[in-house]
């Protein structure tokens, strides 16, 4: 009897939340506002779980909203890590939000299958700029760098129009700078920053406190180590460049190798692996085990004077930090460094940094008119300009001021183009692999830059070829999945003679298909002349 | 004997479930007439949107209503067979079957069938059937007339001869068989891939005798005729002018870098061009 009771309790109960929430969900479905109009809640997704760009959203929502009484904006934060899986569970369910952030995870495959291209609104004004200067501007031409960011190069279509943009910074602690060398100007070259590292480890000792110069970690040690290595690499790269490259490409960089023309013991990567052991022995001891939350705590704990960091990390350090916070750009070796000007042209340059983080309107999305006017809201100077207030972030559209805040964190068009990397870059996992694995034998006390040369210059030539054969077999598919783009785009083109846009489209994609088959066949040739070399 | 006879609530319950079958059958069918059948256009702009697998799908399904729309679906159907998922050997043998059978038609049809049957035998076949794909391309450039599918036969000619593991020696008579191919390209898009294709390869192996000054003749043919994507553009830009700069024509490097500091302000190479033209007119 009594167990009957309980049983009774129990489905009545689940009923009852059932009712509950059939009932909340017909509301919410069936709500009006005053003025007559459906209710519709608009869902975006994105993985930017740092401070500020959530605050942000909210209120970019907010002001939408307030335009917009019927439309309710609700954002879902993912995290980074798990972000790709529940994308493709997402969009294969087909319960995927209306908007979602472009970026991880994200293939060629499922933008084309789904999500919307925005490309025929990129010529036309955005009409949320009404009132602004930029009202009669198409909205390719309101961001700074052209709506690039938004482009996809293989798909031929924008897909989103980018609100943000990333550099990388050094972060100082201005208070302890000051105890240490009595004022607040911040290193400008490499050579100042290590003058600043030494008077750091100096009053670190004559005080006993537990002080480091740099806050490192495996996120962030190698962040500017690597920046650093490439500034050795210059004019090696121009060395072994064809003319119009300057900068070397995975091929160029491994052909190079292949011909001998480096290795790891060439003075440039040598002089390039020293400056990254000097700088590294200016973080704390062990620093290639911590995660990048510990680096950032021991910064924000006033343990380290600085610390380098993506602008993306700039209101989370600020709001934790509670000292006044100094940024400034890499300090490189000047040319006339006697240990290291020799190899160096200067500092790079920003001029190519592209505007990201945007949305995509997804396929199966309820309320593509809804999202898409969002979407466009969020382009807007309007927005951008609550964007940056709000995230600390940079902005991206044109007119939008930046505060004094963000001002440090804008790209720098000055400077030079980085040298090869020792990892080579462009997908090459193998050759990296090695080069992570051994890393601490570069940095360690009790290691150093022979320790590492010695044991990846056995394993490093094997690896570059198994990196090239992977490079073939994606170059390779690439250049088939063009295939039936081509064909597609010739026939229609072939058909639809006076279509321009077509036309350049079709135009535009034989050069993109020439070029990846170009890259295909020297990477080829470069495998076949390991295999048998020519005489 | 059995009443059949209903009450008023049953008879209206049973209305209202007829009703509702009805609304079942009839609505399905009319949503279906709103929704027009793909056709081959909608499948030629999936193929070129990457959304192959439903390109596939409506020129696998259309039934051709004439002998040209026939010859179309099949070739549609071939050339979205390459690719669709999973990628097998039957699908590849099935359109090469197919391509096989289009190769003969007249006009471009039959050149787009034999330009993609080329490129199964260079790009798809395990291993590779360069020979026959050379052979294909060969014809495609006797036969195609100007045609852009079949000049583009010239442009993959030039790739496959230059980069393949041959000596030196070889390579520099293979470029210098190539050089004659220009006069008989007519397209400004087959001509633009050739002598793009010819100059990056003379830049690629710099050692070669002239290499410099063919690879400057080349690209600077390739400019004239307009190259249409930035990136590639602006390489070409850079390269006539570093090239210009090598073999003594200050001017023209003067002019190349200028054209590409006033077009490409926004690129990371835009410093380092103009301190190198700084020190062109500082010579």
């Amino acid at each position: 009897m009594r167990e009957k009771i309980f049983n009774g309790i129990g489905i009545g109960l689940l009923a009852l939340c059932f009712v509950v929430a059939l009932t909340r969900i017909v509301l919410m479905n069936k709500g009006r506002t005053d003025d007559g109009r459906k209710q519709i809640t608009l869902r975006l997704a994105h993985w930017q779980l740092e401070n500020g760009p959530r605050e942000a959203f909210e209120e970019m929502a907010k002001a939408y909203m307030k335009l917009n009484p019927h439309i309710r904006i609700e954002q879902i934060a993912i995290p980074e890590r798990i972000y790709p899986n529940w994308l493709i569970t997402q969009l294969v369910g087909e319960t995927a939000p209306d908007l979602i952030e472009i970026g991880i995870g994200m293939t060629d495959e499922l933008l084309a299958r789904y999500f919307v291209p925005i490309t025929p609104l990129v010529n036309q004004p955005n009409p949320h700029n009404r009132g602004t200067p930029l009202e009669k501007t198409p909205l390719r031409e309101t961001f700074f760098d052209g709506m690039e960011g938004g482009y996809n190069q293989n798909l031929f279509e924008y897909y989103t129009a980018p609100i943000s943009g990333v550099t990388i910074r050094m972060y100082y602690n201005l208070e302890l700078l000051e105890a240490i060398t009595g004022s607040r100007t911040l290193p400008r070259t490499y050579e100042e920053l290590v003058s600043l590292c030494e008077k750091t480890r100096a009053y670190a000792e004559e005080n006993q406190a537990p002080i480091v110069p740099i806050a490192g970690s495996r996120y962030n040690g190698p962040m500017l180590m690597n920046l650093l290595f490439s500034s050795q690499t210059q004019k090696l790269s121009e060395r072994i460049v064809p003319p119009g490259l300057l900068e070397a490409d995975p091929i160029t960089a491994a052909g190079a190798y292949l011909r001998d023309q480096w290795d790891v013991e060439t003075p440039e990567v040598r002089s390039g692996l020293e400056l990254m052991r000097d700088v590294g022995q200016y973080m704390q001891p062990g620093f290639i085990q911590l995660m990048r939350d510990d680096a950032t705590l021991l910064f924000v704990q006033k343990r380290a004077v600085m610390i380098c960091s993506g602008s993306w990390d700039a209101t989370s350090i600020r709001l934790q930090s509670g000292f006044d916070l100094g940024v400034g750009r890499i300090p490189f070796p000047s040319r006339d460094n006697p240990k290291y000007g020799k190899y160096t042209e200067g500092g790079l340059s920003e001029a190519g940094t592209n505007a990201g983080l945007g949305f995509g309107l997804t396929r199966n999305g309820p309320h593509q008119k809804e999202a898409l006017d969002f979407l466009l809201f969020l382009a807007s100077q309007r927005a951008n300009q609550i964007w940056t207030d709000v995230s600390g972030w940079i902005p991206s559209v044109i007119g939008t001021r930046a505060g004094k805040e963000v001002e440090p964190f804008l790209p720098q068009a000055e400077g030079y183009l980085r040298g090869l990397q020792i990892t080579i870059g462009g997908g090459f996992a193998d050759t990296t692999r090695v080069f992570n694995t051994n890393f601490h034998l570069l940095v360690s006390p009790l290691g150093g830059v022979d320790a590492f040369t010695n044991a990846i210059r056995g394993q490093y030539p094997e690896t570059l070829v198994s990196d090239l054969h992977r490079y073939v077999r994606t170059q390779r598919t690439l250049v088939q999945r063009g295939d039936t783009q081509l064909g597609a785009l010739s026939w229609m083109a072939s058909r639809q003679g006076e279509n321009r846009i077509l036309q350049q489209r079709f135009d535009t994609f034989l050069q993109a298909d020439s070029f990846n088959q170009q890259q295909f066949y020297r990477a080829r040739l470069l495998v076949e002349q390991e295999k048998s070399p020519q005489p | 004997m059995i009443d059949f006879s209903l009450s008023n609530g049953r008879k209206r319950f049973c209305r209202s479930i007829v009703a509702l079958c009805v609304i079942g059958v009839i609505s399905p069918a009319l949503a279906a007439r709103e929704k027009p059948t793909p056709g081959l256009d909608d499948a030629w702009r999936d193929a070129a949107g990457f959304l192959i697998d439903e390109a596939n799908r409506i020129f696998a399904e259309t039934k051709a209503s004439s002998e040209d729309q026939e010859i179309e679906r099949t070739l549609g159907e071939a050339l979205t067979l390459l690719n669709i998922q999973p990628r097998t050997a039957s699908n590849l043998e099935r359109a090469e079957g197919m391509l096989k059978k289009m190769a003969a038609k007249e006009g471009r049809a039959g050149v787009f069938a034999r330009y993609f049957l080329a490129r199964i035998y260079e790009m798809y076949s395990e291993p590779p059937r360069t020979d026959e794909a050379r052979a294909m391309y060969q014809e495609l450039l006797r036969s195609g007339g100007d045609d852009p599918m079949a000049e583009r036969a010239a442009s993959a000619l030039v790739l496959m001869e230059i980069y393949e593991n041959v000596s030196p020696g070889e390579r520099a008579r293979r470029f210098e068989a190539l050089e004659t191919m220009a006069g008989t390209l007519k397209s400004p898009s087959g001509l633009r891939a050739y002598h793009l294709n010819m100059g990056n390869g003379y830049l690629y192996f710099p050692k070669m005798e002239g290499s410099a000054r063919k690879a400057f003749d080349h690209l600077m043919a390739a400019d004239r005729i307009g190259i249409t994507r930035w990136q590639v553009e602006s390489m070409t830009w850079i390269a006539i002018g570093q090239l210009a700069e090598r073999l003594g024509e200050k001017e023209l490097a003067i002019t190349y870098y200028q054209r590409f500091l006033d077009r490409y302000q926004r690129d990371n190479r835009h410093y380092s061009i103009s301190k190198a033209l700084e020190a062109l007119r500082e010579q």
